[in-house]
């Protein structure tokens, strides 16, 4: 890697936290990149839009303050190691940080009421899927929802790469079961 | 039989990395439906995105909840440049020289601000006096209705070296304390008029009984944390939020040498004025030097990645600070009560 990022081309993340580690308000640009997935992160495992705020908040602003300690070739990994830190220290403290609830509103404007009921649904049942899942297998197939490779979630977890692709192959396998029955049926059968 | 589920496995989990980068999936060993199911709950879960205006505001957040760490650095720098050479061990301590000459500047001038304006309350305070009581000496020698310009920018300059101990106090504390903007900084004069009022609410300075009302007195003596609270952070915050420390280092060498000196000079003021004022009052000392040992381990610890650990609230800054918070409490709401108790 030459560090040197060539006019329309994007900087990768480890140009990005070595700038970050110099000077703090390089790490806006991660922030702008990671934000959506680590709130949809924080969405799926809290169930509450103002919460995911609240945490997605917490979880960027201890990775600022920390920015220092990362290793700049493992910045999506460190970044949801700390997520999933937080999102488990939200269930425990009973101090809240800052609420965010005022301009709360997780909608895409680009579809219609249609989709977006649809898209509900699909959410719903998905999620009532992944509480059918062992912890470990829930975590990495939310992981694999908020974008991380493999040995991106082998490094987040502590786990062997050959671990995580036989946890993965039976949770999907597992999904693949649960999705194609109703999602009630699936309540119930909690 | 386990060597095929580790195959399968494997193939599955390279089959989802390229479908992550956006390319198709064209391996033999990977069963279909499986893929079929990673697309089925990747789409259901690509509606959910967070819209700019939450975007925007959890980063506003995020800097606030930062903002003593923003190392005072030449502003935002292009990805390549950051990456063409470490930052210089000079250039970092410089930036702190910069940021604690600020912190001094900002506490001085924000104690000096509340010295002037409580000085103008106790001037409604001597009109209140009664007669007999005028011009009589008060307790630290001066007499009773009688403002001078001296007694102010002596009253103002003593505030302000206060200012700089509790800017310190202020900083240390920043992130724990509630609201934010200028909430927090009426509640960060309140909270210091709640644990340091005992200096100045004594029960047996003649004072209170010199000038009108004892309610007058206690208010407006009361005013001068308040307002020593919300001047010295609100200038303080006004200077971070506009990188002025940070702007400082972009000056010209021969512009930026002299700076730097003036800087360092005011940051070692800045550090035996705090020191002096530990220990002129012992509460004092122990209240700010066991939240400044608390921040320093706070630092170390998310320096050693301990941050995520849910630590013990005693061992944080503001868990230290509650004991001797909670005595200064105690000491102060007695203070007041037997002042107006006496009257």
């Amino acid at each position: 890697m030459t560090g040197i990022v060539l006019p329309g081309e994007e900087a990768s993340d480890d140009q990005l936290v070595r700038a970050a580690q110099h000077a703090l308000p390089a790490f806006e640009h991660l922030y702008r990149r990671y934000v959506n997935d680590v709130f949809r992160f924080c969405c799926r495992r809290l169930n509450s839009e103002t919460d995911a705020a609240d945490a997605t908040s917490a979880i960027f602003t201890r990775a600022l303050a920390n920015i220092g300690a990362c290793q700049a070739q493992s910045f999506r990994p460190w970044l949801f190691t700390i997520a999933r830190n937080v999102v488990t220290d939200h269930y425990r403290a009973a101090r809240p940080v800052e609420t965010l609830d005022e301009s709360i509103e997780v909608t895409d404007e680009a579809v219609g009421p249609e989709e977006l009921a649809i898209a509900g649904d699909e959410r719903q049942s998905l999620t009532a899927a992944l509480r059918q899942l062992t912890d470990e297998q829930r975590s990495i197939i939310e992981l694999r929802l908020a974008g991380l490779s493999a040995n991106e979630i082998a490094a987040a977890l502590g786990k062997s790469r050959n671990a995580i692709d036989q946890m993965q192959y039976r949770a999907v396998a597992r999904l693949r079961k649960l999705l194609a029955v109703p999602v009630l049926q699936m309540e119930e059968a909690r | 039989m386990g060597n095929d589920l580790d195959h399968k496995a494997a193939e599955l989990s390279v089959a989802w990395d390229t479908l992550l980068a956006g390319n198709p999936v064209d391996r033999v060993g990977v069963e279909p439906e499986l893929i079929q199911t990673v697309r089925q709950i990747t789409a259901a879960e690509s509606g959910v995105s967070i819209n700019a205006d939450l975007e925007n505001l959890i980063w506003t957040n995020v800097i606030a909840g930062t903002s003593e760490l923003w190392r005072p650095e030449f502003a935002a720098p292009s990805v390549p440049q950051a990456e063409a050479g470490a930052v210089s061990r000079g250039n970092v301590i410089s930036c702190w020289i910069m940021r604690l000459a600020w912190m001094v500047a900002a506490g001085f001038a924000g104690g000096f601000a509340a010295g002037v304006v409580s000085r103008l309350a106790m001037r409604v305070a001597g009109f209140l006096t009664v007669d007999r009581n005028r011009f009589m000496l008060t307790d630290n020698g001066n007499r009773v209705g009688k403002i001078t310009l001296e007694g102010t920018l002596f009253l103002g300059v003593l505030t302000g070296a206060l200012g700089i101990v509790t800017i310190l106090i202020y900083v240390l504390l920043r992130n724990r304390l509630p609201f934010s903007g200028w909430r927090r900084s009426l509640g960060y004069g309140v909270m210091l008029l709640a644990v340091f009022g005992y200096v100045l609410m004594d029960p047996a300075n003649e004072d209170y009984h010199l000038f009108g009302s004892a309610w007058l007195n206690v208010a407006t003596f009361s005013s001068l944390y308040i307002f020593l609270g919300l001047f010295t952070s609100q200038i303080y915050e006004w200077g971070m939020k506009r990188g002025l420390p940070a702007r400082a280092l972009s000056f010209q060498p021969a512009v930026r040498i002299p700076v730097l000196g003036t800087a360092a000079v005011l940051a070692g003021i800045g550090f035996l004025v705090s020191v002096s004022a530990m220990i002129v009052g012992a509460p004092g000392l122990i209240v700010v030097g066991l939240g400044a040992v608390a921040w320093l381990i706070n630092r170390f610890a998310l320096k050693d990645r301990l941050a995520s650990l849910p630590a013990p609230g005693l061992v944080q800054t503001w868990g230290m600070l509650v004991v001797p918070g909670i005595i200064g409490v105690i000491l102060t709401a007695r203070g007041i009560t037997e002042i107006l108790l006496n009257r």
